[in-house]
């Protein structure tokens, strides 16, 4: 007979857990402290990413909902979020939390839905959302149309009220979406530990099932949007401050693609996985694939390659062509992605017999 | 008042009479067998009670109310709970997540209080550990407790079908409803089954509808057996009575 249940949902499953987190917190809030500051516009990216692929993954590691329209959520959030400041003069932190909630609500519509249709119908339904929405703002003047809109300072305080406290560098604005982050990460491992994620875990389990045991299937499958899209909306609205200056056409389908991507490598039925998943396909995309053509040797064999056989552009392509390959492969060896890896090596490490359904699982 | 009331219920899928006008009544605390040959409509009774689906006609009224027309989940809060034919677990989840599964109208936390689980005196903490405790309470009656932290789908069958009796029983039921619970099982299961069985009625006071092939299970167990066959009822009475009537004898052994 087990004594502490609280051990089994508590936000660390034992000591061990709980400093080895600790020390990669501690990790990255003091990250300035050892890299240079140009590092740190993309780190800022890595954790909006982060964020909306936690979120995705409720949804599509949860209840087993796939969702083309991700991007569009996003969208709302970093528009909302500068529009509710700029018009409204909303202070940042709760322009941030109700741009989450507007998200949260077109999650909700777009996941009526899915009371009907299932699988790829409803990736269908999702996807014409993000189309759709990117559409609306490039033609709506307060949105700033095709051109877009700049972003204001980024202030924590209330300016109105004379307190001010801007946060200007990328590095300052690091700590704070590194917090936010963790809140959210935290906040999305609690919910799937707890009731509701039980329940949405259900749904993808069996439909019947779950029904005849008093989940309200209606009400968890928009929940799930909706969940989901609150954390689009929240990681959009920092997605906003990352680039300053922004205009509808980021927010497309290769965006919500690629958003769940991130999901699948780092593995449909962890947190942590979709941390790592989101983090590691940014970096490449973003960072070591762009410049791989300056990578000596290997960079200039991949371009003389490349304008010999496919395109006289150099390497443009690449990212998408890498980002596919990893993407088969993971679904091919590895379907519970870098989760799964790490499981791997845990069981080499540990010697006992892996279970990729054992405990810390979502 | 019965506790249930099934009325003059009728089904039809795409033409094919499912359920043709049938009409039984079940006592408190009484354990209540259908049988009948393959396809004679037992499995859709149970769908209609739990709301899977809905009747053409008729009506099931389960303390008073009418529910053949409510949605499955407003049925299980009405205390209804069922097991499946076809073991229909929650494969990628373990035993102990299952079994809280079971206790979801038992539970209030919502995204936020879940979320903001911050330490065990936060309110979907504490609530996560009592509910534990009380499905910890259910493993043990069952035997299943070594096997809590395990997933379901390495369990063998015989185990399956003790983790989902544990799942509708973690619900509380006041009418629980068991499809073939003994297929599969080996003797020594079945005459286990049929301890607990006897059990759940005593301690969990609830009521049950058995589903079931086996006859000495059947015979040994039940207050009350109702036979169907083709949609319609046949037989209805005390085992010894209903296994003895000719329609009964017809019906399985071919005229």
């Amino acid at each position: 007979m087990k004594q502490d249940h609280y051990a089994d949902v508590g936000l660390f499953p034992g000591k061990s857990t709980a400093l080895g987190v600790l020390g990669f917190i501690l990790f990255l809030v003091s990250l300035p402290l050892y890299l240079p500051e140009y590092n740190f516009y993309l780190l800022n990216l890595m954790i909006a990413h982060v964020i909306i692929v936690v979120g995705l993954n409720i949804l599509a590691g949860g209840t087993g909902q796939i969702s083309l329209g991700h991007a569009g959520f996003f969208a709302i959030g970093a528009y909302g979020t500068v529009l509710l400041m700029q018009k409204l003069g909303i202070p940042f932190i709760p322009a941030l939390v109700l741009a989450g909630f507007i998200a949260a609500f077109f999650g909700f519509v777009v996941g009526l839905p899915a009371l009907k249709l299932e699988g790829p119908y409803l990736s269908i339904a999702t996807l014409a959302f993000g189309l759709a929405i990117t559409h609306i703002i490039g033609h709506v003047d307060i949105f700033g149309g095709r051109t877009g809109i700049q972003a204001p300072p980024l202030d924590l305080g209330i300016p109105q009220w004379g307190l001010s406290y801007v946060l200007s560098s990328d590095v300052q604005k690091y700590w704070l979406f590194l917090v936010v982050a963790l809140l959210m990460a935290a906040g999305a491992r609690n919910i799937m530990k707890t009731r509701v994620g039980r329940s949405f875990k259900a749904i993808r389990d069996s439909n019947v099932a779950a029904g005849v045991m008093g989940i309200n299937l209606p009400a968890y499958k928009t929940l799930a949007f909706a969940v989901s899209a609150f954390y689009a909306g929240i990681a959009g609205g920092l997605f906003g401050f990352v680039l300053g200056f922004f205009n509808p056409e980021p927010f497309n389908l290769v965006l919500s693609i690629t958003f769940l991507i991130m999901a699948v490598v780092g593995g449909l039925s962890s947190i942590a996985g979709s941390v790592a998943g989101a983090a590691l396909i940014t970096y490449l995309q973003f960072s070591l694939l762009k410049n791989i053509d300056e990578i000596p040797y290997f960079g200039t064999l991949l371009t003389s390659i490349s304008e010999r056989w496919f395109t006289d552009e150099g390497l443009h392509n690449i990212d998408s062509i890498v980002l596919g390959i990893i993407m088969v492969i993971i679904i091919i060896f590895e379907p519970s992605g870098l989760y799964g890896v790490w499981l791997r090596i845990k069981g080499y490490v540990q010697k006992t017999p892996r279970d990729t359904h054992k405990a810390g699982e979502v | 008042m019965p506790f249930l009331t099934v009325d003059n219920i009728s089904v039809n899928f795409r033409g094919v009479k499912a359920l043709a006008g049938v009409s039984f009544s079940v006592e408190e605390h009484s354990i209540f067998s259908v049988i009948g040959p393959n396809g004679s409509g037992k499995t859709t009774l149970f769908n209609l009670i739990n709301g899977i689906y809905k009747p053409d006609r008729g009506r099931i009224v389960f303390q008073g109310t009418d529910i053949s027309r409510l949605s499955p989940d407003r049925i299980a809060r009405r205390g209804i709970a069922r097991t499946f034919q076809n073991i229909e677990l929650f494969s990628r989840a373990s035993v102990m997540d299952n079994l809280l599964l079971g206790r979801h109208i038992h539970m209030r936390c919502g995204v936020f209080s879940g979320a903001f689980m911050w330490g065990r005196r936060s309110r979907a903490a504490r609530e996560e550990i009592e509910n534990r405790e009380s499905v910890e309470a259910v493993m043990e009656f069952l035997g299943i407790s070594p096997l809590r932290d395990h997933p379901v789908v390495n369990l063998p069958y015989g185990k399956r079908k003790l983790v989902e009796l544990g799942r509708a029983l973690a619900l509380e039921p006041r009418l629980l409803l068991l499809d073939e619970p003994t297929a599969g099982m080996s003797a020594d299961e079945k005459k286990d089954l049929d301890v607990r069985i006897r059990a759940i009625r005593d301690q969990y006071k609830a009521t049950i509808i058995l589903i079931e092939h086996d006859m000495g299970v059947v015979m040994g167990l039940s207050d009350t057996v109702l036979a169907i066959d083709q949609g319609r009822v046949i037989a209805e009475g005390k085992p010894r009575e209903v296994q003895s009537h000719p329609d009964v004898v017809k019906a399985y052994l071919g005229s």
